[in-house]
């Protein structure tokens, strides 16, 4: 078995989006901007004689949960949500403060903020920094229940495609946050951003190609499970991130079941995943099946080559084939023998002696 | 040569905090590829290069871990097989023993391929005795006896006649029936899984019950149980299932040091007597039925051999046959051992003065050497012994004929041809030219016959056509014999045998001829003209012939059985 957990976590600290140093930036900008979305929805509502609600802002995505990883294009992304203490009911119009939070923010960065379905996207472009943007899903309240509402919709859609959409923002980062703890934690968030990783390697970036990162982590906090490997060097007992996370490759190649596609007259492996919180929509569902089944190719491939690895007990050769055709160049290659040991010059000299045996 | 130790190893990128401990022994930090570091004592020989360093894991500083190579005090042996050479530059010496010790420290071979060599690593355990076994092992676990000269076990053997002979002729001494103990034979009935035991490693007493318990059923228990009660001393023999599906045979030896102890205790299967007994794992020299073919070259079925003339060609046949685990021949030769040629036969001159026949000879000798060999002789010239119903070439497996005359070959051939015995005829030419071997019988055409043309020459021959006949005399002795030296006989002695061993590894299809050929030079300095033949390469002549094969043959082209015919 290749020994190659070293090599693992150095990979890891490579593509790891570190929370205070790289994302410190981030964090500013998102201060910034929080405080402007405050002043200004002030404003708006008191130019309009309204009672100015008060706002909530709660961190989304892979930053909140610590699961980023350093983007290939540097393209450093933050999920905000902003909660209006208001009831949807009020504004059948899903996309009134999201217009609102637009206008608040239009002079506010170069590039002007856009109303995307989900949200409002703010987009840094400061010179000789590398581009940011923020992501602010809007959400409001009901009258009738205690759940939060997204609001969905572009700002001239027509009015089916514009709607509240049930959400639980906290509710998912608190399903992700506490599915680990300790050490199985620590190694569930690497497994995570090797196949974020990987997913960024081996998968064209337009459309939906790429299974999305909601996807690959809500599966993991299912189909993970903390794997060790006694060191028969060092005599200790050490995690094995290769062991993980060729079972969570085959845990969930296992979750796809074969489909027979009528309009293309073809089988596809396809996959569905439920979010565990509202409103348990599959979190594959904008794959189509012909992405879905490259998905399942891509990851026996992956499979396939962890396995191959793992049965390599020379370093070298086991990484070798992990970098960078699956995970990039990010992961460290250990020389080679030859390049370690020169020339070794070694040769087998046939002798009556090595003929003998028992 | 002035090394500097120092600096050598100061200069490899893979060492680290290298510290001299004394002349020649450094301590050093060796950075494996994967990243891991471990802390080594290095000892060098003053004849490095030419003697590679003594390598230990630094035991103050990290723990000895229980790998294959690495011996409980942190000694790595990463080189175990012989025959290799290594650069003679100190930096590449170097370079090659750290890729050795890395390759031992980071290498995760499977345990089947310590199971591969079982014998090899079980043969470097540094406690170990060797001893002799004639006993054939069989499926049943069963009480078998051990020779113990002074309470130290010599020899597993059967307690009866024949096992005591068979001992009794390999050590060349009397058994007797007071210097026997008794032994336990236990064949484990599943496979074993674990590690093997090498160097300073021997089971614990710990593995060894649990080996025991999980490998035998309970019946075998309750024997071993039996079997074991009040002795002061226990020998055991163990088959052992591999991996591999191959099956190892060790024994055991506890000698029982606490003499209070209860005699109800076992050691094989109690394992909390660490230190009442001590054990020692023997190594088995097997000399019973089933190895002498195992080791010898891979003789599977007892195989009833007639040998045709005892010659150089026909003695030297026999020794290799007979090294090589064949074990009954009937020999059948008229001629007796003289002193003119005997400087080519196996047996030798000191052997040719009394002038004995030489079937007589041979069987004494062989039966020394090898005491599983039967040799029955038949002294008689072979065509008579056959005419006069002395014997029935149906009753053997294989003939060999090495007579050297092609007249009597000839006529032999016919009569071989009418039973239903495989035979493989050899002789050798004049001057080391060359010989042959030609197998008869074996199903389809080809024969003997078909080697002889309609001018009475052999197709096989490497010499040309001569008036003369090659014969020369030495020293002006009487006796007339072809002349070729000991070694060409040898070396037809041997192309025969590889044809013996192909046929019974079951290689060989049809009647096909092969040849070898030797250098020219005397052959021609002495007026002698090569045939045509003898101008195709070596390999060529080493290669199955089926040339000559004559379809319209007076002896063979009748035969019914034309299976392989088409093929060729």
């Amino acid at each position: 078995m290749a020994e190659i957990q070293k090599q693992f976590e150095e990979f890891h600290d490579a593509i790891k989006l570190k929370r205070l140093k790289e994302s410190k930036g981030l964090r500013e900008k998102r201060d910034i901007i929080t405080d402007k979305i405050k002043n200004g929805v002030k404003t708006k509502f008191e130019e309009k004689k309204k009672d100015v609600p008060s706002l909530e802002f709660i961190d989304q995505g892979s930053y909140a949960v610590d699961l980023g990883i350093v983007p290939e294009d540097k393209d450093y992304d933050i999920d905000e949500g902003v909660i209006f203490d208001l009831y949807k009911e009020d504004y059948t119009d899903s996309v009134e403060l999201k217009t609102m939070i637009r206008d608040i923010l239009e002079n506010h960065t170069n590039t002007p903020p856009k109303i995307k379905n989900p949200c409002v996207t703010i987009t840094y472009s400061l010179e000789d920094e590398p581009v940011y943007h923020v992501d602010l899903p809007v959400y409001l309240k009901s009258k009738y229940n205690n759940n939060l509402y997204l609001a969905w919709g572009k700002e001239f859609a027509n009015k089916d495609s514009k709607y509240w959409d049930l959400a639980d923002p906290e509710g998912l980062n608190d399903h992700i946050k506490n599915s680990f703890t300790e050490d199985a934690k620590k190694q569930f968030k690497r497994v995570v951003r090797y196949m974020k990783k990987w997913k960024d390697v081996c998968f064209n970036s337009s459309g939906n190609s790429r299974p999305p990162s909601i996807g690959i982590t809500i599966a993991a906090v299912e189909l993970f499970s903390h794997k060790q490997s006694y060191n028969s060097l060092s005599g200790k007992l050490k995690d094995d991130d290769l062991g993980a996370l060729k079972d969570f490759v085959s845990k969930l190649k296992s979750k796809f079941i074969l489909k027979w596609d009528y309009d293309l007259e073809k089988s596809f492996y396809t996959i569905e995943y439920k979010l565990p919180v509202q409103p348990y929509s599959n979190v594959f569902s904008k794959m189509s099946n012909n992405q879905m089944d490259s998905f399942y190719q891509k990851l026996c491939e992956l499979e396939d080559a962890l396995i191959e690895a793992e049965g390599k007990s020379d370093p070298h050769e086991a990484c070798n084939i992990l970098s960078p055709k699956y995970f990039g160049d990010k992961f460290p290659i250990p020389e080679s023998k030859e390049a370690r040991y020169e020339q070794v010059a070694l040769s087998s000299a046939p002798s009556s002696n090595s003929a003998k045996g028992y | 040569m002035n090394i500097n130790f120092q600096e050598l190893l100061q200069n490899k990128e893979y060492l680290d905090k290298v510290i001299s401990v004394e002349p020649y022994h450094y301590k050093l930090l060796f950075e494996l590829r994967n990243g891991y570091r471990i802390p080594l004592t290095i000892t060098f020989s003053p004849l490095f290069p030419m003697q590679l360093p003594i390598v230990h894991i630094n035991e103050k500083y990290h723990h000895i871990p229980d790998i294959p190579h690495v011996m409980r005090s942190g000694l790595v042996c990463f080189l175990e097989k012989e025959g290799v050479i290594w650069s003679d530059i100190p930096e590449r010496t170097l370079d090659f023993v750290f890729d050795r010790v890395e390759r031992v420290l980071i290498s995760n071979s499977p345990q089947i391929e310590y199971h591969r060599e079982f014998s090899y690593y079980f043969g470097t355990l540094e406690n170990t005795n060797h001893v002799f076994s004639v006993y054939t092992p069989e499926d049943e676990p069963t009480e078998i006896s051990v020779l113990a000269m002074g309470g130290k076990p010599f020899a597993f053997l059967t307690n009866d006649m024949k096992s005591r002979s068979l001992l009794g002729k390999l050590l060349n001494t009397n058994i007797k029936s007071r210097n026997l103990e008794k032994a336990y034979y236990i064949p484990l009935d599943n496979t074993y899984k674990g590690k093997v035991p090498q160097f300073d490693r021997f089971w614990s007493n710990e593995e060894i019950t649990s080996l025991i318990r999980n490998h035998i059923s309970e019946d075998t228990l309750l024997k071993i149980t039996k079997f074991s009660m009040n002795k002061k001393r226990y020998f055991y023999m163990l088959r052992i299932p591999l991996l591999t599906g191959d099956q190892a045979i060790i024994g055991l030896w506890y000698e029982k040091v606490n003499h209070s102890l209860s005699k109800k205790i076992i050691p094989l299967i109690d394992d909390s007597v660490v230190d009442d007994f001590i054990v020692t794992p023997l190594f088995i020299f097997r000399n019973d039925d089933t190895t002498l073919i195992e080791r010898g070259g891979g003789i599977k079925k007892p195989l009833n051999t007639l040998l045709v003339g005892c010659g150089s060609v026909g003695s030297d046949l026999l020794f290799m046959l007979a090294r090589s685990g064949m074990k009954n021949f009937t020999l059948i030769d008229d001629d007796r051992m003289k002193i003119e040629n005997s400087y080519r036969h196996f047996l030798g001159m000191n052997k040719s003065i009394e002038s004995k026949p030489k079937v007589e000879l041979l069987k004494e000798e062989f039966e020394n050497r090898y005491p599983n060999v039967h040799i029955k002789t038949i002294e008689n010239e072979v065509l008579d012994t056959i005419e006069n119903g002395e014997i029935e070439l149906n009753d053997f497996d294989l003939i060999l004929v090495a007579i050297g005359d092609p007249n009597i070959e000839r006529r032999l051939n016919k009569l071989i041809l009418e039973s239903s015995t495989p035979a493989i005829f050899t002789w050798v030419e004049a001057y080391g030219i060359g010989g042959h071997a030609l197998v008869v019988n074996n199903g389809g055409n080809g024969c003997y016959e078909c080697l002889i043309d309609s001018e009475l020459r052999l197709y096989s021959s490497l010499a040309g056509k001569s008036e003369v006949p090659f014969i020369k005399n030495m020293n002006g002795c009487a006796g007339a014999f072809t002349p070729y030296g000991s070694i060409d006989s040898m070396e037809t002695a041997l192309l025969a045998s590889r044809l013996v061993f192909r046929f019974l590894e079951d290689d060989i299809k049809g009647n096909p001829l092969v040849s070898w050929k030797g250098s020219s030079k005397t052959f021609e300095e002495s007026g002698f003209k090569t045939s045509d033949r003898y101008n195709q390469p070596k390999d060529i002549l080493g290669q199955d012939d089926y040339e000559y094969i004559d379809r319209s043959c007076n002896a063979c082209s009748n035969l019914k059985d034309v299976a392989y015919y088409d093929q060729y």
